[in-house]
């Protein structure tokens, strides 16, 4: 895009105000559940109370008029949730596979009454033996959920001669890792209204992708994908956990408008959406690393498991950027690579915000500062040894051309927190009763869009209408949920038209009016959907035989036509990027977000309570087109990688959650949210907008294992497992066994 | 799967019967203020303040996130002091006076939520509106501690809470400049 340059840039790099600020300050802005639909009725699902069994009978008391139910038997066609398996059932049929399964819905008038009515339908089950845990999953004692071995999906490869590389390593660290669930807590719970439309159905809702809700229930609802017509409606957060599960809901509510004849909304409540959604892999990384004499790293060996629940969902790509993270961002010619997605009877695990990452930086990231103890070095120190650089080769042989600020962003976080100097001084200091301090490390990477083929499967599409009555619209799929789209795409297309900002809107995200421009996820928004808006502005200059330099557009559009300019542009995965999905080799992202985090606490030597001091984090997005937006996902990012470090705890007893509610889940609030410091650094990739990469996950990925470096650097005893909370390190520093774990004395 | 639709007599009488105690059947003599204006509510006293706001009065700036009272996105003033109306039953609220976010026309701190950007999904901030409103009125020259002390009961699962005690820090600086 060299004729960027040549753009007079008025909004692309300014702190402009989000242009739903105002409504949402004021309470004015609808949310689902604000809008008020005539005759609407309420939907309530009935659910599987248990793990693992067959489904003997359903047993329905009379229902009063007005109230209708529906089965699985009410589905008009197949009965799948359409996604990259037929494994998922809109309503459980003959078997329940998670506490929680849909299985009856019901409709009425009155959500109370259909309430009562859900306590008296009798469902009788007998008992399977459930699956409940990675290694059940992987013990072959159990009836598998999926295909004949219960693995959702297996990636892996061979890199040089690992065996070799070990035997010639001087040093060689092997640890296991686990993370746990992480819940989504986006503010606004799931919501969805179905109505009966034109041939089919049309559904508004809560969601982020509203192509994968058209896609996901055109074979269960027997329709043509365009007589699905879906609509985004604003969004009261998302972070992956409306990515794939509206379409579910958005099932149920079709089914039930389908049969009333009306409109119909599900909604739920906390308590319903915390217990039936999805949630973050809990995963296990088993990881041996090898190191020479000169502290290079020479080999490692991988084994990385994630748990997916019950339904595959989206583990598989879960699982391949988990798999692509493992290796983390460093240098290595020899690796050994295996990692597999299961299928256990729990809540079916998917998408949030990372996607597999932070599981996968979190053990790589932790190992690195455990060996770099045992090493006799500081965290900062070994990575400056093996972090990627420009001209280095990735983990699957990509070649890193351009745009690479992993080390300028390692050096700036070491710089501003004196990182060397405090951990050192940290090792040392007294244990006299006084809080203890620690400082912690970590170094990560996010690839920008989809991975692999992901973006050439999706073959995006943006559109930008041009009126001179209305102005430029921008007709994408990609929604804002929060982090602020709406007005980055304002940004990108007011400067390439240059036109001012208030002359350029968004559509609607409607099934019916936009384009597929994929769903808004994998940090792919601003790079590859606004790079296909900057595309069709520059379309749309050369129709009207404008030039950015002349800034002549709106002139020369007004000569052209009174009528509708439009310009149409699909992505194209450029012809130098090279993915063999089979053999795990070459470029598996078009380009790279690099980052660098210090996490700075004090630790209570009695109570082992972790006060987070501060979170200073640089991060290479290219081009940031907002940086007040850029600083809020940052922000946001970083305190929810806090909460999956520290404080989020969900477990589960027999398939059933023990935190089902707010009380018991806790997230930070303003009082556990240190200070933090976040650097931009702007390393322009060419082919994104006026140089933008992505930003929307990394900002989360990095931080788990910089806060349990923090606590070690503290008490002197190594973690390998999230959330670290006071209960662990307490049972682990009191545990007859933790002597495995403490530091290694010279 | 075996669907029997039976009539189960002795069930449906205790349908019939929670509906008969839980159905409200005397009038309301509550009567209480919303944002300046006198209401005499029809709903039940044992009705949640929050749906009597939302699905009565239609003032639907104030959300719902957990119904428990851990997530602040319900907060409204109930004689000047923040509250979860999820956790306020309309029968506390006889003779009080109730603020919503829409009876709040505060703009510097609108404004200052706008421009340092405190808002991302949205879903919360008229919760934190309405707390910070309350604290400024109190204590018009609040410390960034008092700030997170009085925000702790409002969650923000987007922003990392930076940008929203920014937000209330230039509110005030603000007042403190125009009150000068």
């Amino acid at each position: 895009m060299s004729d960027q340059q040549k753009i007079e840039l008025n909004y692309v790099g300014a702190p402009v105000v989000r242009f739903d600020a105002a409504e949402k300050v004021r309470g004015t802005a609808k949310y689902i559940n604000d809008i008020d639909f005539p005759d609407v009725l309420v939907g309530v699902t009935i659910r599987s109370t248990h793990q693992r069994a067959k489904i003997l009978r359903i047993i329905v008391p009379e229902l009063p008029s007005g109230v209708t139910l529906v089965t699985a038997d009410d589905i008009p066609g197949e009965n799948y949730v359409a996604l990259f398996n037929k494994d998922q059932p809109l309503l459980a049929k003959e078997v329940v596979n998670y506490i929680g399964e849909p299985i009856v819905l019901l409709a009425g008038a009155n959500e109370d009454e259909l309430r009562k009515i859900a306590a008296l339908i009798r469902i009788d089950y007998e008992d399977l033996p459930a699956i409940s845990s990675i290694e059940d999953a992987l013990s072959g004692k159990f009836t598998p959920i999926y295909g004949n071995d219960g693995v959702f999906k297996s990636y892996g490869y061979v890199k040089g001669d690992p065996d070799a590389a070990f035997e010639a390593s001087s040093f060689v660290l092997e640890e296991t890792f686990r993370t746990g669930f992480q819940e989504h807590i986006y503010l606004e719970t799931q919501g969805v209204v179905a109505f009966p439309y034109k041939n089919g159905v049309k559904i508004i809702g809560s969601l982020q992708c509203p192509f994968y809700v058209q896609k996901g229930l055109a074979p269960a609802l027997n329709l043509n994908p365009h007589d699905i017509v879906v609509e985004q409606a604003i969004t009261g957060g998302a972070f992956g956990g409306k990515e794939e599960f509206p379409s579910l809901i958005s099932g149920h509510a079709a089914l039930l408008a389908l049969k009333t004849g009306k409109p119909v909304k599900i909604t739920y409540d906390r308590h319903e959406d915390i217990c039936v959604t999805t949630k973050r892999h809990p995963s296990k990384s088993i990881r041996r690393i090898g190191f020479d004499k000169e502290n290079r790293i020479v080999a490692m060996d991988i084994d990385f498991l994630l748990n997916g629940g019950a339904h595959s969902t989206l583990s598989q790509v879960v699982l391949a950027r988990g798999a692509l993270g493992s290796p983390g961002a460093y240098k290595c010619e020899n690796i050994r690579l295996l990692s597999r997605a299961v299928a256990t009877n729990q809540l079916p695990s998917g998408a949030f915000r990372g996607f597999g990452a932070p599981q996968a930086f979190f053990a790589i990231e932790a190992q690195m500062n455990h060996a770099a103890y045992r090493l006799n070095l500081n965290p900062y120190s070994l990575r400056k040894i093996n972090i990627l650089r420009i001209g280095d080769r990735t983990a699957t042989g990509q070649l890193l051309k351009e745009s690479v600020g992993l080390e300028k962003a390692l050096d700036t976080v070491a710089q501003r927190t004196n990182f060397v100097e405090k951990y050192n001084l940290y090792q040392r200091q007294p244990k006299n009763g006084q809080p203890l301090k620690g400082i912690g490390l970590s170094t990560f990477f996010h690839g920008c869009g989809f991975t692999g083929k992901g973006e050439e499967l999706i073959k995006a599409t943006a559109a930008v209408d041009y009126s001179n009555e209305n102005g430029a619209l921008i007709r994408i799929a990609t929604v804002d949920m929060g982090q602020g789209m709406n007005t980055v795409m304002r940004q990108i297309a007011a400067d390439a038209l240059a036109l001012p900002i208030e002359r350029v809107a968004v559509a609607i995200p409607n099934t019916a009016a936009v384009p597929n421009s994929g769903p808004t996820v994998a940090s792919r928004t601003t790079m590859i959907v606004g790079g296909l808006v900057y595309q069709c502005c520059a379309d749309l200059l050369k129709q009207v035989g404008a030039t950015p330099a002349a800034k002549d557009f709106a002139g020369k559009a007004k000569q052209v036509t009174n009528d509708v300019l439009t310009a149409t542009r699909d992505y194209r995965v450029p012809d130098d990027v090279f993915w063999d999905e089979d053999k795990f080799i070459g470029d598996a992202y078009p380009i790279y977000s690099w980052a660098a985090a210090v996490v700075e606490v004090a630790v209570d030597p009695v109570t082992f309570e972790v006060t987070v001091e501060k979170i200073t984090a640089a991060h290479d997005i290219g081009k940031a087109i907002n940086p007040i937006l850029v600083e809020g996902q940052i922000e946001g990012g970083s305190l929810q990688g806090l909460g999956y470090a520290s404080m989020e705890v969900m477990t589960e007893t027999s398939g059933k959650l023990n935190q089902a509610s707010l009380t018991d889940y806790i997230i930070p609030t303003t009082l556990d949210t240190p200070d933090i410091e976040t650097i931009i650094l702007e390393e322009a990739y060419s082919r994104g907008p006026y140089g933008a990469k992505g930003v929307g996950e990394q900002p989360l990925v990095g931080i788990p294992a910089a806060y349990v470096g923090a606590v070690e650097n503290a008490l002197g005893v190594e973690f390998c497992e999230i959330p670290l909370t006071p209960e662990i390190i307490h049972r682990q520093i009191t545990s007859p066994q933790s002597s495995q774990r403490t530091r290694r004395k010279e | 799967m075996v669907i029997q639709s039976v009539i189960m007599s002795d069930r449906s009488k205790i349908i019939k019967k929670i509906s008969a105690t839980s159905a409200f059947s005397a009038v309301s003599s509550i009567s209480l203020t919303v944002n300046s204006v006198t209401r005499t509510p029809k709903a039940s006293p044992s009705t949640r303040l929050l749906d009597f706001l939302r699905d009565e009065l239609k003032l639907t700036g104030t959300k719902e996130g957990c119904g428990e009272g851990e997530c602040g996105a319900c907060m409204v003033l109930l004689d000047g002091k923040p509250v979860n109306s999820c956790l306020v039953l309309l029968g506390q609220c006889d003779g009080r006076e109730v603020t919503t976010i829409e009876g709040i026309s505060v703009p510097e701190l609108f404004k200052a939520f706008e421009e340092t950007g405190a808002v991302q999904c949205g879903f919360c901030t008229p919760g934190f509106v309405v707390s910070a409103y309350a604290l400024l009125k109190q204590n018009p020259n609040p410390t960034a501690a008092e700030i997170k002390e009085a925000l702790s009961g409002n969650l923000c699962r987007c922003t990392g809470y930076k940008k929203i005690i920014e937000a209330v820090q230039k509110a005030a600086k603000h007042n403190i400049q125009r009150d000068k």
